[in-house]
Formats: structure tokens, sequence, C-alpha cells
């Protein structure tokens, strides 16, 4: 069952299903990496909650938590494409 | 003597404007935040009897979408003429960097790729096969390590050897798009007349976006009738593929995820990862804690002042006697003078005993305290999370009112990879851009003055919407890429 990438715990390897955003910032995403298929890691999550760093292909991006809901994660790489 | 043109092309922050500048001898500011490059700079050198011009394009993450660098990007490598697009590529995350080389592969009739970064990914545990990259991607790769001299004119040498007899890449696709969009895209072609664009790029982007579609069009001198038969086949197609369930957002994901898994397979068969040693993330993780990073780093400062103030005693107390001994000798050079005796004791017991109790006591620990903390100022990493509560609401205040692309203040230990997903790369300013270990737990306050430059420095405006036109912050140089006055065809 996807659930947004917000609401992941730190260090918790999951997989991108799939994106609700739309338009410019869908495709900053996806540029970004996060494709579905892809395998994320939460790493940091800054003290007042938001916003919280993951490790995308190599490289560290922080997400605001409004922007990390739409995006949906499964914690299996199987389940990501179905 | 025979001359070139090439592009430097790669993501943000891969050192292209240190290579560029390495190369054509210019000094084009380079800085460690991304978007750095928004003017197309251009420089030239000479090496083995050959002429290269060298323009550095913005760093971008990709040339499908549509901010504004992209499309500085993206039109250069389409419409300028050149002889080369040398894709610079950072060796720790080749992935990511792939991604674009792959894009730009599309779009660029021959394309060298240049790993930079070797010895950083060396150091970090990360093992590139030049050698396989480069039968992979059928495209001739070189690594280099930009900030090494050597490396530079290797890179010099081998530019110019590949130049005079640069073969075309290879014409076939390093990689294939879902069947249904192949299928449309092969029909598409069909269409056209034979030219650079017309097997791939432009059939594709006809079907994903019709703006530059139409720019490619004018650039491909076809009759008015065979445009408008093109254009509405690509209709048919768009139609045919939205009734398969390809809508145009669907279309662009699926080109995006073909390229992206492309990328990752090949990154991945071709690089090996050591496992980095775990201590330097727990290291980070207790230094930068909200329990001990604030008791750690005033701990430090605490024992720094400590040394301060008691290695200061001694010297201290020397220097105020050295200058005790010097009275005797100023009454004496007051009596000489014939001074009056309270103007004596105002200059000696007033003047002199003040400055020079002032200076003993102040001197030495300034002596002591600079020397050591100027090295914990420039080389050591200020994280961390004690950073956003004080200043998280400032700048989210700036963003909003400023109409300005900003620099979060969100830092994490790994500095060189650290990105804000909205808008572009955070990178401080403050470091050189080497990957640093925590040793203070946060920032410390002087370095507020920073943020603001920071923000400033970064501060672009921000285009929401890619359409409008602002000529304001992009050189005369470039803006007619931007407006599609092209050279026309290579």
């Amino acid at each position: 069952m996807p659930v947004t990438l917000a609401s992941t715990s730190l260090g918790e390897r999951v997989y991108i299903h799939r994106l609700t955003a739309t338009g410019t910032m869908r495709r900053r995403l996806l540029d970004l990496g996060f494709t579905p298929g892809n395998s994320i890691v939460p790493l940091y999550r800054s003290p007042l909650g938001d916003p919280t760093a993951y490790a995308v292909m190599g490289t560290v991006i922080a997400l605001r938590s409004s922007d990390a809901e739409t995006v949906l994660v499964v914690p299996h790489q199987e389940e990501a494409r179905s | 003597m025979n001359a070139y043109r090439i592009l430097l092309a790669g993501n943000p922050n891969v050192g292209k404007s240190t290579v560029f500048n390495a190369l054509t001898g210019l000094k084009q500011h380079t800085g460690n935040w991304s978007g750095k490059t928004v003017d197309l700079a251009c420089g030239t050198f000479c090496c083995d009897g050959v002429s290269v011009t060298v323009t550095d394009l913005p760093g971008t993450y990709s040339v499908i979408s549509n901010s504004a660098e992209e499309e500085i990007a993206r039109n250069a490598i389409l419409f300028e003429p050149s002889d080369l697009v040398l894709a610079v590529a950072d060796a720790t995350c080749l992935a990511r960097n792939l991604n674009l080389l792959l894009q730009i592969r599309e779009i660029a009739p021959s394309v060298a790729l240049c790993v930079n970064l070797m010895d950083e990914a060396e150091r970090k545990g990360i093992a590139v096969d030049l050698a396989q990259l480069e039968q992979a991607l059928r495209i001739p790769v070189i690594g280099i390590s930009a900030h090494r001299k050597r490396d530079l004119s290797r890179l010099k040498h081998w530019l110019t050897h590949l130049l005079p007899d640069m073969p075309m890449s290879d014409p076939s696709p390093p990689f294939f798009y879902p069947k249904p969009i192949e299928d449309a895209m092969a029909r598409l072609a069909s269409y056209l007349p034979p030219s650079d664009f017309s097997e791939r790029v432009l059939p594709l982007k006809a079907l994903d976006n019709p703006a530059i579609a139409a720019q490619l069009l004018d650039a491909l001198s076809i009759g008015n009738r065979e445009r408008c038969a093109f254009l509405s086949a690509v209709q048919t197609e768009r139609d045919a593929l939205s009734a398969q369930g390809i809508s145009p957002v669907n279309l662009r994901d699926m080109v995006v995820e073909s390229i992206v898994a492309t990328s990752n397979r090949i990154a991945s068969a071709h690089t090996r990862v050591r496992t980095p040693a775990s201590h330097t993330y727990k290291w980070d993780k207790i230094l930068t804690s909200r329990r001990f990073g604030i008791p750690i780093m005033l701990g430090f400062l605490g024992l720094l002042l400590w040394i301060t103030v008691c290695g200061a005693n001694l010297p201290s107390q020397l220097l105020f006697s050295l200058f005790e001994g010097f009275t005797p000798y100023l009454s004496a050079f007051w009596n000489l003078l014939h001074l009056p005796p309270f103007l004596a004791s105002l200059l000696t017991d007033g003047v002199y005993h003040t400055v020079s109790w002032v200076t003993a006591v102040m001197l030495p620990p300034m002596a002591i305290f600079f020397p050591l903390f100027y090295p914990l100022q420039r080389s050591v990493f200020y994280a961390d999370y004690p950073v956003l509560p004080v200043f998280g609401k400032h700048t989210l205040a700036i963003r909003t009112v400023g109409g300005f692309r900003l620099v979060y203040p969100v830092f994490y230990p790994d500095w060189n990879r650290c990105h804000a997903g909205r808008h572009q790369t955070v990178h401080p300013l403050l470091f050189s851009g080497r990957p640093c270990r925590v040793l203070f737990g946060t920032s410390a306050v002087s370095q507020a003055k920073d943020w603001g430059n920071t923000a400033l420095l970064s501060g672009r405006p921000y285009r929401q919407n890619p359409g409008q036109s602002d000529s304001g912050f992009r050189s005369r140089r470039c803006r007619h890429l931007v407006d599609g006055k092209h050279h026309g065809l290579r």
C-alpha cells in the first residue's frame, strides 16, 4: 500500500511508486531523480520536522513535507512499478 | 590553424566553470552554488596547433524541462553550431549526471564525457570504470580531477586530438522509450527530410513539447505543405497515444523514467561503491543531534576561551612588566623637556599607563584566540540543525517577499551534495566545497551575516512561468538563443 514520503521514518529505504504533484513541481521532482522505481532513504529531519533530507541517486535532497506528501512510496521495489 | 567550437554542459556543481577557466585561462567566477552560470561565457584556447572556442552552458539537471537555464542550455546545444558537446559529470554521483548526458546525447550529434572529481570519488570509495563507460555510452570518455593542473593539460591534449577526427556519436540511440512512443516517433520521422534532428529529437519533441518542435521545424527548412502534413500527423499520434492512456503528462513521465532508468543501469553497472565507513555518519549524527550538538559546540568554544584566557596570563604579565620597565626612562625624558609635574603625571600615569595596560591585557588573548579560531572557522563545517529555528522563518519570509530564488538554510552533513528540492542546490558558501567532517555541532552566530550573503548571491529572479520574458538577468549574448533566433543547422 503506497504511503507518502513525508510519513516514512528516517533511515528506512523506500521506493517511489508515483508522484501526485503536477506542473513545475512534478517536472522538478522528476529532474531531481524522484522517478518511479527509484530508491530513497530519508536521512535527516530538521528539529521542527520540516524539511527532511532524502538520499536520492547519490545526492541529498531536502524537501518540505508539503512537497514530500506528493511523493507516494512503497517499501519494496517490486511493488513500485505496479 | 583548425578552429573548433565546443560547448561545456553538465549538472550544477560538477566543476564545469573550473574546467572552463582552466581550459581558456579566463577568470569566470566559479562558485559553490548552483545556477552560477546564467550567462554563456566564451573563451578560446590553442593547443597542438588547434584553436578551440569553449562556451560554458548553465548547469542543469535536465534539458527536457522548461526552466530558464535549461532552455538556454538546450537551445545552445540544439542551435549553436558546435563541433562537440563536452558533458562534464561528477564521478561521485554518476547516475544523476548520466541522466543529463543521455538527454544531451539524444539532441547533440557529437558528445564526449569528461568525468570530473575522480579523486573525490576515490576518497568516497567509488571506482568508475571509464573504459566500460566508454563502451556502454559509445562516446569518448575521460576522467579528471579539475583542480589538478596535470589533469587539465591532459584534458586539453585529449580534446585537441579528439576534435580533428571526432567521430559522430553512434547514431543508434543509447536507450529506447516505451514501445508505443517509439512507434509513434518512427512514424513521424518518415515525414521529415533527413537531418540531425529528424530521427528522434524532432518526433519526440513534437509529441512532448510543441514549442521546441516548432523551433526545430523552422531550423529544418521544409516546405509549408510538408510542415502541415507533419503537424497533422503529430496530432494524430498524440490522439492515438492518449487513446492508449498515454496523455501528454504521462508521456513526459515515461520519457523521463526511461532516461533515469537507463542512467541508473549504466551507472550501477560501471561503478563500484565501497560502503563508506559508518563512523562518519555516526559522528555527524552525534555532533548534530539536538541533545549533544549545542553542548559540544559550547564546550569547544569554552575550551578555546579557556586556552585563550589561561594562556594569555603569562604573556600579559611579561608585557606589563616590560612596559613598566620603561616608566623611569619616560619620567627622565619629561624632566629633560622641563614639563610641569602635572603634565608629566598626566602623560605617564594617565596616557602611557592606560595604553600599556590595555595593550598588555588585550594583545596576548587576541594573538592566541584568532589564530586558534581562524582555522576552525575556515575548515570546520558548521552544521546543521540549530540553524533552522533561528533562520528558518527569516529565510522563508525572504522567499515570499522578494520573489527570489533562495538558498534554504537546511544544511546536512554531506555538504557537497546538499540540495533543496524545490528550487536549487543548497551549497554552503563558507566552505571550499570539500566534504567536511562536523566539528561544531551548530552554526556560530557570527555566520548570520553570511546567510544574508548566501541569499543575495544566489538570489536570481525566480521565474514561475518560463513563458514570461524577463530579459533582466540574461545576457544579450544568450538571449537570441532563448528567443529562438538561431544560426540554423550545423
